[in-house]
């Protein structure tokens, strides 16, 4: 029972230390797009480091303090009903694809609670174009994954690593139109651009986080890094197969570069034209995706 | 006989309230009280046993029998809810025949989910209906009228379906029916099921709850909400699994249709709510959305889907009713239930905040809430029964529960403080107590789904529908597996981690709320800072092609044409004398014509 | 302790205001060909987020109230460089009625950049130079704030109404 604790606690900080690695290692990769050369791969844990350090932050209450803490809890409760690849050594065969995706709400919940305690409009206006954001890539994402579902007759995301043993098997040969579609969908949750309303620093100031400073933004570093791992984790091992532990790391890995590099060179759409491209090509493209599906049955 | 003695205390009670309340407010007050706790008190006793009577009225009999564990699990809901809402309605100012309106509607309640032949179920239809129209009077006429217009069209559709029954059958009892035509089982079940949608808020039977919700008395409306829309509910069980039980499992063409009514419903409800600015008509919204859920998980007529929409109903009846007493809660310290003049009360009201986060999270559908489980299982139910294109509109319109629900606890609790508020206090116990009570079962049953599944096993098998597999903590399908406690557990254990992580940073100050980042400047309250106006605007812009198409238009233009019919046919009587000599000739002529033959023949 | 201090030294958020006309050398500083993001400074949208705040250059009177605002909202521990002439002694304005000659008696600066305006290559070396001294320890410009608040708020009073303006309480 302790050794299960001290494993369940090593996941997490592994899991945080690995999410904060990519973050550095994006910069670093955005830096040599931009022809220079850019911080140093572990940037980003000292960003980390120096936040926790930082004293006499703002608070604005109650809500406002706990709001990224909640944030923080639903990353690391979708964490554990999510299968690391074969290493399933959490919850996950205890919720299926449907408690995941209601999970996965609750901390971007928890941040737009306290972001909206902060009581500047520019946090609830990040908020509110984030929620639209969602009806957009939320519907596209969920008929994608659907498709290897509907297929296998399963909705529990470990049965659908464990089917895709090897690497021909992976789901994203034989459903490669609704693996296209959710990858452009994960686009969108994982907030790069062009789907980068939320934060747009130059628009509103930074959305949600305008208001948090020190142990706050340190804990939605967190958040965001545990968020890369989560979110990218849930596709790779939906449609490219899982794997071992390494392998695994390396797939959330290339997966989250090539959002990246796209991140880098896009600029950012309207929130009106954001969901209004979801609800075109992606859409029908995964309706496509499922028409194929159930024809094939 | 104790429904009877339930009923008795109700009807008496109320008489008393009305008396009583001439003398002295508190009395009526005491009164209304003491019956509804009773009733309440001896409803519940009743759990799990089989009851009923027969009155003999001269003409007819009136047959009232718990032939189902559901009747008794609607009429809790019903007499809770009650309870509750008479409490909190003490400190609201109503007229004096307001309290017999609720409880002989509690009694009229009652009487309907446990009503063994049709004059009853009618019957009690009728009085539900009135009760309910004179609870909305008291708060604004006109909204009363609309309500009791659509309400009384229901009631003609069901009295209609009575009749032919009665004239086929030669029975009032609402058992099998054999010995009629598919296409006869068909029209009746459609005039029944008419009727139920008007009180269940089916669209396009729809129109009245947003005035009706939002001009009633507020504790009024979380009574209309939680437990008058269970009628429709209750008649819908009714008429697919006991009366009509043979035609509807069978009917699959009818089950699809009824199920995407459902679901169009729950999805055209969920996107018309992220636009409203009263917070009352979004709650109006919300709750035609939710219960549009639970008639798409109830068409579908699989063990897993009765279940899911059961579970669901459940659910709507604590989290629906908790957020409009919440709602009142506000409207009680602040005046207003419009959401554009209210902001940053969760540093006056931190209790109410609470019951509506609670609620609102419930509404979204997050575990480990109650709100989940029923979710879960419906697009399980969808999915195994291969209604894809059905699990995609209703997961759609779960996305616009975020947007709503996000929008009405940000405009009500969070953002700035209008100065206007700065005086404004907790809300009083009678508020407090309906939001506590609720919180309850809301965290309950979302980490023990099983509590209430138990349950609903129970009244599907004697409505002879099969059982899932689930026990208290988890629900299992063909296509994967649910532990309710599982998540609720590792929920509190990531919280208590973050906590600590949290703990490690530094001392924080508390700034106030103008101490804002606002690009160096120094703000006050003439500066607009709360974002209430036109939320989703970037939205609405992108829908507003869809947002035109509304029912009511259609509504709007059937009145205009009839009164335009009238207008034309008003004009037969134009008053002057050569046009009446001319129609009397007309007539005769045609008189002529049509049967001169057969004079002179 | 020590990992700590490392990672203040080696991260350090600079609060995007352009004060002055020193800012135009930003741009230059922070993009490919002199890419200061390299030091780990970034640019952020809000003090609440920043740990350096740049005075880029000269301060009218009107600038002075905000950045005093902005400084003050900005948490602990955080630094402030003086880019250019102009906040050493006035710089080219030093006759005018309307610039503040010296920033010292307003806000604590921790490093001076000289320069009318300094070029990109002076800015980074006044980065590393503030690396420096922040791992070492000795760039308490905001523990002298605190402990002088009123000595700067009688100064700060001769020139704005301070009661509007700031944000913390000093008696």
């Amino acid at each position: 029972m302790v050794l299960k604790i001290i494993e369940y606690l090593g996941i997490v900080f592994g899991v945080i230390i690995l999410g904060l690695l990519y973050g550095g290692i994006a910069r670093k990769v955005i830096a040599r797009i931009h022809r220079r050369y850019g911080p140093p791969f572990y940037q980003n844990i000292l960003d980390v480091l120096k936040l926790f350090a930082k004293s006499n932050e703002a608070s604005h209450g109650v809500m406002f303090n706990l709001g990224p803490v909640i944030a923080f809890t639903g990353v690391l409760v979708s964490l554990f009903f999510i299968p690391l690849g074969s290493f399933r050594p959490l919850f996950s065969f205890e919720g299926d694809i449907f408690v995941v995706f209601y999970l996965l709400v609750v901390a971007p919940l928890g941040m737009a609670l306290g972001a909206g305690e902060g009581a500047n409009p520019n946090a609830t206006i990040g908020i509110a174009r984030g929620l639209t954001l969602m009806l957009g890539y939320e519907l596209v994402f969920f008929l994608s994954v659907l498709a290897p579902m509907i297929h296998y007759r399963t909705a529990s995301i470990a049965t659908l690593v464990t089917v895709q043993s090897a690497f021909p098997h992976w789901n994203v040969f034989p459903f490669f139109i609704s693996a296209f579609a959710g990858l452009i969908a994960l686009h969108g949750m994982m907030g790069e651009k062009p789907f980068d309303q939320v934060i747009a620093p130059h628009e509103i100031a930074s959305g949600p986080m305008v208001e948090y400073s020190g142990k706050f933004l340190g804990l939605l570093q967190l958040y965001h890094a545990v968020g890369i791992i989560v979110e990218t984790g849930l596709v790779v091992d939906i449609f490219f197969g899982g794997g071992n532990w390494l392998t695994f790391i390396l797939k959330t890995f290339f997966l989250f570069i090539a959002l990246v590099i796209i991140n880098a060179v896009m600029p950012r759409f309207r929130i009106g034209q954001a969901v209004k491209f979801y609800w075109k090509y992606p859409l029908v493209i995964s309706l496509i995706g499922l028409l194929i599906v159930t024809i094939w049955r | 006989m104790t429904l009877f003695y339930i009923l008795l205390i109700l009807f008496v009670g109320g008489i008393l309230t009305y008396l009583g309340a001439k003398i002295s407010k508190h009395l009526g007050h005491a009164i209304a009280f003491t019956s509804s706790a009773l009733s309440l008190y001896f409803h519940s006793i009743l759990y799990g046993k089989l009851y009923g009577f027969t009155i003999d009225i001269g003409l007819f009999k009136l047959h009232a029998v718990a032939f189902s564990p559901l009747s008794w699990l609607i009429g809790e809901i019903v007499v809770v809810i009650g309870f509750l809402s008479i409490l909190a309605s003490f400190k609201e100012k109503h007229s004096d025949f307001y309290y017999l309106s609720v409880q002989f509607l509690l009694a009229g309640m009652l009487l309907f989910v446990n009503a063994y032949d049709s004059i009853t179920l009618f019957l009690s239809f009728e009085l539900v209906t009135l009760f309910s129209f004179f609870g909305i009077w008291d708060g604004r006429k006109e909204s009363a009228v609309k309500y009791l217009i659509w309400n009384l069209l229901g009631a003609y559709f069901i009295v209609a379906a009575i009749a032919i029954l009665y004239r086929f059958t030669g029975s009032y009892f609402m058992n099998e029916v054999h010995y009629l035509s598919e296409a006869q089982k068909l029209v009746l079940f459609l005039l029944l099921f008419a009727g139920f949608a008007v009180k269940s808020a089916l669209m396009p039977f729809h129109v009245w709850v947003k005035d009706a919700y939002r001009d009633s008395p507020h504790s009024f409306t979380a009574l209309l909400s939680g437990a008058v829309s269970k009628i429709g509910i209750f008649g819908y069980f009714l008429i697919m699994f006991y009366t009509f039980a043979k035609f509807f499992i069978g009917a699959k063409y009818l089950q699809l249709t009824l199920a995407w009514l459902g679901g169009i419903t729950a999805l055209f409800a969920g996107i018309y709510a992220t636009t409203k600015d009263d917070s009352k008509e979004l709650l109006a919204y919300s709750s035609i959305s939710q219960l549009g859920y639970v008639v798409a998980g109830i068409a579908l007529a699989t063990p897993l889907s009765i279940s899911a929409g059961a579970f669901q109903f459940v659910g709507h009846a604590i989290f629906e009713t908790l957020l409009f007493f919440t709602i009142a809660s506000v409207a009680y310290r602040t005046g207003t239930t419009r959401m554009t003049e209210l902001g940053g009360l969760i540093k006056k009201m931190p209790v109410s905040f609470i019951g509506l986060l609670f609620g609102i999270i419930a509404l979204s559908g997050i575990p480990p809430t109650v709100g989940f489980p029923g979710k879960w299982m419906l697009y399980e139910s969808f999915i195994i029964e291969g209604r894809i294109l059905l699990a995609a509109v209703i997961f759609t319109a779960s996305i616009t529960a975020f947007l709503y629900s996000f929008r009405l606890v940000y405009s009500i609790f969070l953002g700035p403080l209008p100065s206007k508020y700065e005086d404004v206090k907790e809300a009083p116990f009678n508020f407090i107590f309906p939001i506590i009570v609720l919180l309850i079962p809301l965290l309950l049953f979302g980490v023990q789904p099983g509590i209430v599944l138990y349950y609903i096993d129970r009244f599907l098998s004697i409505f002879g529908i099969g059982k899932i597999e689930h026990s208290y903590s988890y629900i299992v399908t063909s296509l994967g597996k649910f532990n309710a406690l599982y998540v609720g557990i590792v929920f509190a254990a990531a919280f208590v981690f973050a906590f600590i992580v949290y703990l490690l940073g530094g001392r924080t100050r508390k700034v106030h709320q103008f101490d804002n980042f606002t690009a160096g400047e120094v703000v006050d309250e003439t500066y607009k800072l709360h974002y209430v106006d036109d939320f989703y605007l970037f939205l609405e812009r992108e829908l507003k092609g869809f947002l035109k198409l509304r029912i009511e238009s259609l509504y709007d233009w059937l009145s205009k044409f009839v009164d335009g019919l009238g207008d034309a046919a008003r004009r037969v009587y134009s008053g002057s004398h050569g046009d009446y000599i001319a129609y009397l000739g007309f007539t005769l002529l045609l008189l002529i014509l049509i049967y001169g033959g057969k004079l002179w023949f | 302790m020590g990992l700590f201090k490392f990672a203040q030294s080696r991260s350090l958020w600079m609060m995007h205001f352009c004060t002055g006309c020193g800012a135009v050398e930003m741009p230059p500083t922070m993009t490919s060909r002199f890419d200061m993001e390299r030091f780990g400074i970034a640019p952020m949208a809000t003090p609440r987020q920043a740990d350096i705040l740049l005075i880029t250059g000269y301060l009218t009177v009107k600038t002075l109230k905000r950045v005093i605002r902005s400084y003050e909202q900005m948490p602990d521990p955080k630094y402030v460089i003086g880019f250019g002439s102009c906040t050493l002694n006035g710089g080219m304005y030093w006759d005018s009625y309307n610039t503040i000659k010296r920033l010292d008696l307003y806000l604590p600066v921790d490093i001076y950049i000289n320069g009318c305006m300094p070029r990109p290559e002076a800015i980074i070396e006044a980065f590393v130079k503030l690396r420096e001294i922040i791992a070492k320890g000795e760039a308490n410009g905001w523990k002298k704030y605190k402990e002088n608040i009123k000595w700067y708020k009688e100064n700060q009073a001769k020139v704005f109404d301070v009661k509007k303006w700031s944000v913390i309480k000093w008696e």
